[in-house]
């Protein structure tokens, strides 16, 4: 019980934080928790191969990384209002970032946005990254490069147009 | 901005985007899914543990007390033998076998390192194995639910010559986060060979038992085992990055551990025979270029191929058939024997072919002797080496010249200028690198010798393409006679339609 306690305070600490990444990767909230449960659940399955804290933050990571990527393609498309909008009486100009913010990584690759997300986002290093993804290092500062490059061009353009 | 540093503003952007999201969720539910796959592994490698001692004692006591003991294989199992290297491992159903032979190159640090390989994936080369030093999947990546035994010559020193197999501690993987490595080492009186279990974050449970079943009936013995012995073809991988192939060839047949010719234009890319091929080349009677001397040792019973690679496109060439045959690769029944180039005592065919898939533009030539040609059996594994023949090389776009904007000779008509078009041709199916100006798409896109006009279902959408409208680097493939894809460099794909004749375009500042 005690791996349990362990894991479970894990979980608590860390699925938000997943679940965002993957709604940044997917552009969808119910996707993301969908990756992000299956992601914990393969990770309580192999629980006992865990070291510490740090492997079970890269394997839960990677795991849902790579769901995510199966995801967010088919994602691309449906991008305006598919994260769950939860107005306030002062919240207008939030969504309309917030749309305009998903609007733009739809206009990205799911590994430009894997590459933003991770590294700006979540901030890992750009050698953590590639290993999350499985992609060289170089590979991914080229994702980076132009995953950000485009989302400036994109975000710019969408605050000149409000 | 240096890349490699974090950009806070974006990251505070996207940060802000998903700060709403919550999840309260107590994970009872992903307890209970884990707990059910953590006690479906242990079910399953109890059921396949018991399974396999059942196995071994039957084998047991069918092979008696004095007779070495033999590999497992459980009923349906086969056991993989080939002829240049010494050892056996035992093969589940449907899992695939074969053998990879590393060319020596400067690279490398053993020559002719032979290893062997069982697993149950069904494409890619299995080289997550420390010794190998290389990244796991490398060209042919694996997925992360792989399952592989490899087996190679145990070459350090050791003084222990243990007789059965003893995994040593779990390793991870440099490279390959969530993976992991076994490895130990069983001994004869000949050698040692080191024993690899190497398997993905995602791989069931009873895939990794029925792996462990595999590197433990490793046998280090030169004499293959009854009762079924698979001879399989080796797979050869060239190491060189920018080759980019792999190929199959069978056993006993040997590849050329350098070119044979020194060639650069076209350049070799492999030779494999029946014989000892040694390099040099020379021109022959009649033929202004160079081919292998490799050719004049050519014995009656056998096989000589050599392929080399284009650079670049070159013209009126055809597409890589289904499958390679002299009926296939000739339009006239003297090709078809063999016999357009005359040379003596053997069949030749000498052909190009592009590779849709690659876009990578090859010449194969192709020889037998005599005696190899009216050998049925032999003459198809000629001509099936080339079917195995894979080329990496769909995510290299080849280059074609794209006209500069100041290129065109334009005539002022009314409603703007006219252009014709002045790019070079294409091939369908290639895929080329393709500069977008600073115009984008929707103002011209010259390529295969016509104009392209870009459609789109929702025009203006949230994710219309900026390259319609500006600059980009992507990639251009004519998919049908009057349609063509561009990616763009973020990844959007645009299809385009041929446009006949000139156009008239605006001017783009």
């Amino acid at each position: 019980m005690a791996d349990q306690r362990a894991f479970e305070g894990f979980y608590r600490a860390n699925v938000t934080r997943v679940v965002r990444a993957c709604a940044l990767v997917t552009l969808d909230r119910s996707t993301a928790e969908d990756v992000a449960a299956e992601a914990f659940t393969r990770l309580w399955a192999h629980w006992g191969q865990i070291r510490d804290e740090d492997h079970a933050g890269g394997y839960v990571f990677k795991t849902a990384m790579r769901l995510c990527s199966k995801q967010g393609i088919k994602a691309r498309r449906e991008i305006v209002g598919a994260i769950a909008e939860r107005p306030g009486t002062d919240e207008v100009s939030r969504l309309d970032e917030r749309r305009a913010v998903f609007s733009a990584l739809g206009l990205l690759s799911v590994r430009q946005r894997q590459s933003v997300v991770l590294r700006d986002w979540a901030g890992y290093p750009t050698d953590e990254v590639a290993s999350l993804l499985g992609m060289r290092e170089s590979t991914v500062r080229v994702h980076l490069s132009r995953g950000r490059e485009a989302l400036r061009r994109s975000l710019s353009v969408e605050e000149q147009e409000r | 901005m240096n890349v490699d540093e974090r950009d806070a503003m974006l990251g505070d952007l996207l940060d802000r985007a998903v700060s709403d999201i919550e999840v309260e969720e107590i994970p009872t539910e992903i307890v209970h899914r884990g707990s059910r796959r953590r006690v479906g592994r242990v079910v399953a490698a109890t059921g396949v543990a018991a399974v396999f001692v059942l196995v071994v004692a039957l084998a047991a006591s069918q092979f008696g007390r004095d007779a070495r003991p033999e590999p497992a294989t459980p009923e349906g199992w086969t056991t993989l033998s080939a002829a240049d290297v010494p050892w056996t491992m035992p093969v589940p159903p449907g899992w695939r076998a074969g053998a990879s032979r590393s060319v020596g190159g400067p690279q490398n640090m053993i020559q002719d390192l032979r290893f062997t390989f069982v697993t149950n994936a069904a494409t890619g080369l299995p080289r997550a194995a420390p010794s190998f030093g290389r990244p796991l999947g490398g060209r042919d990546p694996v997925t992360d639910d792989t399952v592989s035994v490899m087996v190679d010559q145990f070459v350090g020193q050791g003084a222990s010559r243990p007789t059965t197999l003893t995994f040593n501690a779990v390793h991870r993987i440099a490279g390959a986060p969530g993976w992991t490595s076994r490895d130990g080492k069983i001994c004869s009186e000949w050698g040692c060979v080191r024993v690899y279990l190497v398997y993905g974050p995602d791989a069931s449970p009873s895939d990794i038992d029925m792996a462990t079943q595999v590197a433990e009936g490793v046998r280090p013995d030169r004499v293959a085992p009854s009762p079924t012995v698979v001879d399989p073809a080796i797979r050869y991988e060239n190491q060189d990055p920018e080759a980019g192939f792999s190929v199959e060839y069978p056993a006993g047949w040997v590849v050329a551990d350098d070119p044979l010719t020194d060639l650069i234009q076209p350049s070799e890319v492999v030779s494999i025979g029946t014989y000892d091929l040694q390099p040099g080349g020379h021109s022959r009677q009649g033929l202004d270029v160079v081919l292998p001397s490799a050719l004049d040792q050519l014995g009656p019973e056998d096989v000589f191929i050599t392929l080399q690679e284009y650079e670049g496109v070159i013209g009126d060439v055809r597409p890589r058939p289904p499958a390679f045959s002299p009926e296939t690769v000739c339009s006239d029944p003297r090709c078809t024997d063999g016999l357009v180039f005359g040379f003596d005592g053997m069949r030749v065919w000498w052909f190009s072919f592009q590779d849709a898939a690659s876009g990578r533009t090859f010449s194969a030539l192709v020889a037998m002797g005599e005696a190899a040609y009216a050998d049925p059996a032999r003459n198809d594994a000629a001509w099936q080496v080339l079917d195995s023949l894979e080329f990496d090389g769909s995510g290299k776009p080849r280059a074609l010249p794209v006209p500069a904007f100041d290129e065109y000779d334009s005539v002022r008509v009314k409603g703007g200028f006219e252009f014709e078009t002045i790019s070079a041709p294409a091939i369908a199916g290639v895929l080329y690198r393709f500069e977008v100006g600073h115009c984008g798409l929707n103002h011209i896109t010259d390529f295969d010798g016509s104009f392209w006009e870009p459609i789109l279902a929702q025009p203006g959408g949230v994710d219309t393409p900026s390259a319609l409208i500006n600059s980009d680097r992507g990639t251009i493939q004519i998919v049908a006679s009057r349609r063509a894809i561009y990616t763009s460099s973020a990844g959007e794909k645009v299809t385009l339609l041929r446009i006949d004749g000139p156009v008239v375009r605006g001017g783009c500042l």
